[in-house]
């Protein structure tokens, strides 16, 4: 837990590599040498958006497959690290160590030379950008897959492949659908004042209906929900509700872990 | 309670739509603060459950500093502390409190602080463990650790807890720790300060997006344990608002 008071952002100068865990991520890391990243002066990192979930990052790339698997490969941000459009390309964000009051986990979905390329919280949906090798972020693996299949209202959990749980729930409704694509869990949040489930899971896509709901920036979410008559249906404004009962698996999920809805 | 559309798909009568599904409560930031908004402020104990502990030197700048101190905490069953101060300037606010003990969970510390200033917070933990684990000087912001308590339950300690009001202040408390009491919660806070942002703007927290304010100290470091094995572990919930699409 010790933590360094230091108010030092992470540089664009590329210091001594950090030695990741190796993980498949689909592709490969190619044998060339990784190009540098572009200076970035402190004034110039401030200046950039943060790829928060209430955040807008332009620029950044889009998921190049928004339906496919992701392997689980998933990056903890420990310092405020800069998002790049491509290995030694310009910097669109800054992606800070913090998403909601909690640690910052994605998913990674390519390896080029040191760099990796994760999914964004922030809008538009499935946009991405690439980090660069040498401090910042530790690899890690997620075990568990959340699949959500909307016209089953059905989710199916999974930890190393095993079913962890499954459960009829309910969507987005015909107005405001829940977004489909791959994402990830954003943060696990216990409401200050609960209404309707103790737990809430942000996850790292928003509603393409609706720019802000109650004040929030449309973050979809999955959650608990008390009333089981509506499970089966689609009447949410895009997250998805389940049995109160399902919190406790939610609740094991790690950060970062994918979520495929479709 | 308000959702926005894209103004390409407002209907006509649209401004009237009626909130329904998930009617989400007004956010109300991470956590209310102890103390009057926008005002620096420190409070070195205080609790909210079904046992009392009273509240120990609170102050709030209100013009000009405000110190107060005590000497040694009242009896109770639960903590017991010396030397209990706290202090509350124009720019800044510390709050310190020395030899406390939480019994109920074996958590003790030589000296607990917290201070806050231009929106940046920070802790320092003096010879501190719980439930026989040493606790970092400089414990990351808003780390937890659980304590398993049998029967009676799981409490749960937040070191450098640091969560921002709707009005961008932030309040730092060294140690927060909550008890399960016979199916209910006692909260007790030691050591909290309070402080306005960084020349007035708002740092980042529930509903204020945008760049962080320049004080604000960039790294964060997880509620949610390191890996173990490589492997991602799981969360742990940090309280904390967010509107989500219900």
């Amino acid at each position: 837990m010790d933590v360094t008071r230091s108010a030092t952002s992470v540089t664009a100068v590329v210091v001594a590599a950090v030695a990741f865990l190796a993980a498949g991520c689909g592709s490969s890391d190619s044998p060339q040498k990784a190009p540098n990243p572009k200076p970035l002066s402190k004034g110039d990192q401030a200046r950039l958006p943060q790829a928060t979930t209430y955040g807008t990052v332009n620029g950044a790339p889009a998921d190049p497959a928004p339906n496919a698997a992701q392997d689980g490969t998933v990056l903890h941000v420990t310092k405020d690290v800069v998002v790049y459009d491509k290995p030694g390309g310009k910097a669109i964000a800054m992606l800070p160590a913090q998403q909601l009051n909690g640690p910052t986990w994605v998913p990674v979905i390519a390896k080029q030379a040191g760099w990796r390329q994760v999914l964004l919280p922030s809008r538009p949906n499935h946009t991405s950008g690439w980090l660069a090798g040498g401090g910042g972020f530790k690899e890690a693996t997620s075990s568990y897959r959340v699949a959500v299949d909307l016209a089953k209202h059905k989710v199916t959990v999974t930890n190393g492949g095993k079913t962890a749980g499954t459960w009829t729930v309910a969507v987005g409704s015909k107005k405001d659908p829940t977004p489909t694509g791959r994402t990830f869990v954003l943060a696990a949040l216990a409401p200050t004042h609960p209404t309707y489930s103790k737990l809430i899971f942000p996850l790292g896509t928003h509603s393409n209906s609706l720019d802000k709901f109650g004040g929030g920036p449309g973050t979809v979410a999955l959650h608990g929900w008390p009333d089981s008559s509506i499970f089966g249906h689609n009447v949410s404004h895009g997250c998805v509700r389940f049995p109160e009962n399902a919190l406790t698996t939610l609740a094991r999920i790690p950060l970062g872990s994918p979520v495929t809805i479709t | 309670m308000s959702k926005t559309r894209p103004l390409a798909r407002m209907a006509a009568g649209a401004a009237g739509l009626a909130c329904v599904g998930a009617m989400l409560a007004a956010p109300a930031g991470a956590a209310v603060p102890a103390h009057a908004p926008g005002h620096n402020a420190a409070t070195a104990l205080s609790g909210n459950g079904p046992i009392a502990v009273p509240t120990i030197s609170a102050v709030t700048f209100a013009g000009k500093t405000a110190d107060r101190s005590l000497l040694e905490l009242p009896s109770n069953p639960l903590v017991s502390a010396k030397v209990l101060h706290s202090t509350a300037k124009a720019d800044s606010a510390r709050s310190a409190v020395a030899d406390v003990l939480i019994k109920k969970l074996d958590l003790s510390a030589h000296a607990i602080v917290a201070k806050c200033s231009h929106g940046h917070g920070t802790v320092d933990l003096v010879s501190a463990e719980a439930h026989g684990q040493k606790l970092a000087v400089s414990p990351s912001k808003n780390s937890a650790i659980k304590v398993g308590l049998g029967k009676l339950g799981t409490a749960v300690v937040t070191l450098n807890k640091q969560t921002h009001a709707p009005d961008g202040s932030l309040t730092v408390t060294a140690i927060e720790a909550q008890v399960p009491l016979g199916g209910k919660k006692e909260t007790i806070d030691v050591s909290t300060a309070t402080c306005a942002p960084h020349h007035g703007k708002a740092p980042i927290g529930p509903g204020h997006p945008g760049k962080p304010a320049p004080s604000q100290p960039p790294s964060a470091q997880p509620s949610q344990p390191p890996s173990n094995n490589g492997q991602a572990p799981a969360p742990t919930p940090v309280h904390h608002d967010l509107p989500v699409t219900g």
